[in-house]
């Protein structure tokens, strides 16, 4: 903050304690709920039974995620999304980046007529029936690779590379040309490996994506291949699952829901420090021009 | 990397490259075919991404002819009779049409109202703190929600906002009321929803406005302090006009959305007894296209909003533009 050049040394005003208050309010407005249901997920049932208010965990248990692995349908949801983020993120980062790169080549005479293609669809997209049409048009339906193949390059993410690639300094491409390499592997052996970080970045947010991906996967396909988000949505609309629960094991519906949102939660909440420090990055960079 | 950049001559002699389509265009089919000779590995890598956006991309641009016929799957597109605006006229007459309309404007209205001035009051008073360890995890709180797809928010809230969940708790157990059903309530599931995105979105947003906040000239702070301006009066003449480029940019943007009233959302959320205050135009047409199967009609129901869409950002952008000489474009 560059106003508050010289150093402040004064009581705090009444302002102040309102700003902070508020944000303080705010604060908890915004992480609390999702602690609440990171703490139901592993609060033990005879807790649960005892306080009428469950704030925070009061004992913790391990309970719910093991009857997760015993229901079929989770299971195989957790599989699912599990494959979907791999493959779906290996195959868009690698897709991605190879059109990115081979857009940003200025020696493409059809370079900048291809990267407008990529361009209006940001804007304009013929809506749901049309789009649930085309899947099914291209025999992609109730198929794996409805879940990654439709997606597969981005135009954001593609503009983004595309603008990193256009940067990459062109004597190393030129040197490694002359060493008589051919574009892929110029491509291969010399750009990705020294592009790390950008790549990196994409992976993180596309992948974000797939894991937490749940409309089209809930349209497009049957009950096999589910991701775990469609599992969630079922349970909590329907409630099936809740009825086959642990025989003999003594739980209660909301942990256990509880708990398959959280094992969704968690690989976000590990690696966001990453996510926001890109996304804020890239918003500063993204105003400064 | 900097070594082998010192061995290279420091100006490479570059042939001139043309650019544009109509270089392109004007070469002739010599130049064309010398260039896919000479490219055709990079055209290659090129390939996949071209082709699933040709087809997943511009492909539904052609299916949005299936507002104007009678479209089933069975006959397919060259078999379905033409309508013309058949579908147009059943939606527009249909009472639940009406509804989903009114419902999308209406919710779409209360985020704007409620989540829009949200985010600068938010990035206002972030840009008035001067712990730096207290900022930081206001932001990160206010973010985390961001990065939650609608099926986990909706898991968190629904847990939240249950009859036994942890608010209907603290009403029955501290204040010896009767628990609030929430979301099975049409009355209040609107505000739900409203509530709900700008939990998701406000640090998001918060975060745009600080960005703009930045980039403020302090000299301008130093001039309003020299004046005796107080910090709320700063904030008023200095920092909210710093930032109104950006504010009208969103604002712009986001009224583009007005008949989009935020379809996973609601859909992960909504149950049949709060239809009447919570179906939007997208459930409906989803209902429309995929339970009966009345392909037809719910294209066209999207495609109204389209045009309602892109018709209010133009028309919100020119009205922008006359009042303040500002305008997105």
């Amino acid at each position: 903050m560059a106003r508050r050049s010289r150093s402040w040394s004064r009581r705090l005003t009444g302002g102040d304690i309102a700003i902070y208050s508020f944000l303080a309010l705010v604060f908890f407005a915004s992480a609390y709920p999702i602690f609440y249901v990171l703490s139901l997920a592993v609060m033990p049932y005879e807790d649960y039974l005892r306080h009428a208010i469950h704030a925070w965990p009061s004992g913790f248990t391990l309970t719910y995620f093991r009857e997760i692995f015993r229901d079929r349908l989770l299971l195989n949801g957790f599989k699912m999304s599990l494959l979907k983020t791999v493959v779906g993120t290996s195959l868009s980062v690698v897709f991605t980046a190879m059109t990115a790169y081979a857009l940003s080549r200025r020696q493409l005479r059809l370079g900048r007529p291809l990267s407008v293609l990529f361009l209006i669809p940001m804007f304009v997209s013929g809506g749901l029936i049309p789009y649930y049409l085309a899947i099914r048009a291209t025999g992609l339906m109730n198929t794996f690779w409805a879940l990654v193949i439709p997606g597969l390059v981005g135009p954001f993410t593609m503009f983004v590379m595309r603008a990193y690639f256009a940067a990459f300094p062109e004597e190393i491409i030129e040197a490694a040309t002359i060493d008589g390499a051919g574009a892929f592997g110029v491509f291969w052996r010399v750009v990705w490996p020294t592009s790390t970080p950008i790549i990196a970045t994409m992976a993180l947010l596309i992948g974000t994506d797939h894991w937490m991906e749940f409309f089209w996967p809930a349209l497009l396909v049957g009950p096999e291949l589910q991701p775990a988000t469609v599992v969630l949505q079922s349970i909590m609309s329907t409630r099936s699952v809740i009825q086959g629960l642990g025989l003999g094991v003594r739980l209660t519906p909301e942990s256990f829901i509880a708990a398959v949102a959280t094992t969704l939660i968690l690989p976000i909440l590990a690696v966001y420090p990453f996510l926001q420090r890109f996304v804020v990055r890239g918003i500063m960079l993204g105003s400064i021009k | 990397m900097a070594r082998s950049m010192a061995r290279i001559s420091p100006v490479p002699f570059r042939r001139p490259v043309p650019v544009g389509k109509r270089a392109w265009l004007a070469r002739g089919s010599g130049a064309r075919r010398e260039d896919l000779r000479k490219n055709w590995p990079l055209y290659l890598m090129a390939l996949p991404g071209v082709l699933t956006i040709i087809i997943y991309g511009y492909g539904p641009l052609f299916g949005l002819l299936v507002a104007f016929l009678d479209y089933t799957p069975v006959r397919g597109f060259l078999h379905s009779p033409w309508v013309g605006w058949a579908n147009f006229r059943t939606a527009f007459s249909s009472p639940f049409f009406a509804a989903a309309l009114r419902n999308s404007v209406i919710i779409s209205v209360l985020k704007l109202a409620v989540g829009f001035p949200s985010a600068i009051v938010l990035a206002l008073l972030l840009n008035e703190v001067r712990g730096r360890l207290f900022k930081s995890a206001v932001q990160t709180a206010t973010m985390l929600p961001y990065f939650m797809s609608w099926v986990i928010a909706a898991a968190v809230w629904r847990s939240v906002l249950a009859s036994n969940g942890i608010v209907n708790e603290i009403i029955q157990e501290l204040l010896h009321r009767e628990p609030i059903s929430f979301l099975t309530d049409p009355a209040k599931f609107r505000w739900i929803i409203v509530f709900q995105d700008t939990w998701k979105y406000v640090g998001y947003f918060a975060v745009l406005y600080l960005a703009a906040m930045a980039a403020i000239d302090p000299a301008l702070y130093e001039a309003a302090m020299v004046d005796g301006a107080n910090r709320w009066q700063q904030m008023r003449h200095v920092t909210v006009p710093g930032i109104s480029a950006t504010m009208v940019t969103l604002f712009v943007l986001l009224t583009g959305w007005l008949v989009r009233a935020g379809f996973e959302q609601v859909y992960v959320m909504y149950s049949v007894s709060v239809y009447s205050t919570g179906d939007i135009l997208e459930t409906l047409a989803l209902r429309l296209g995929l339970n009966q199967a009345l392909y037809g009609l719910a294209t066209a129901i999207g495609l109204f909003q389209s045009v309602i869409s892109v018709t209010l950002v133009l028309a919100t952008n020119l009205l922008v533009r006359r009042t303040s000489q500002r305008g997105l474009f």
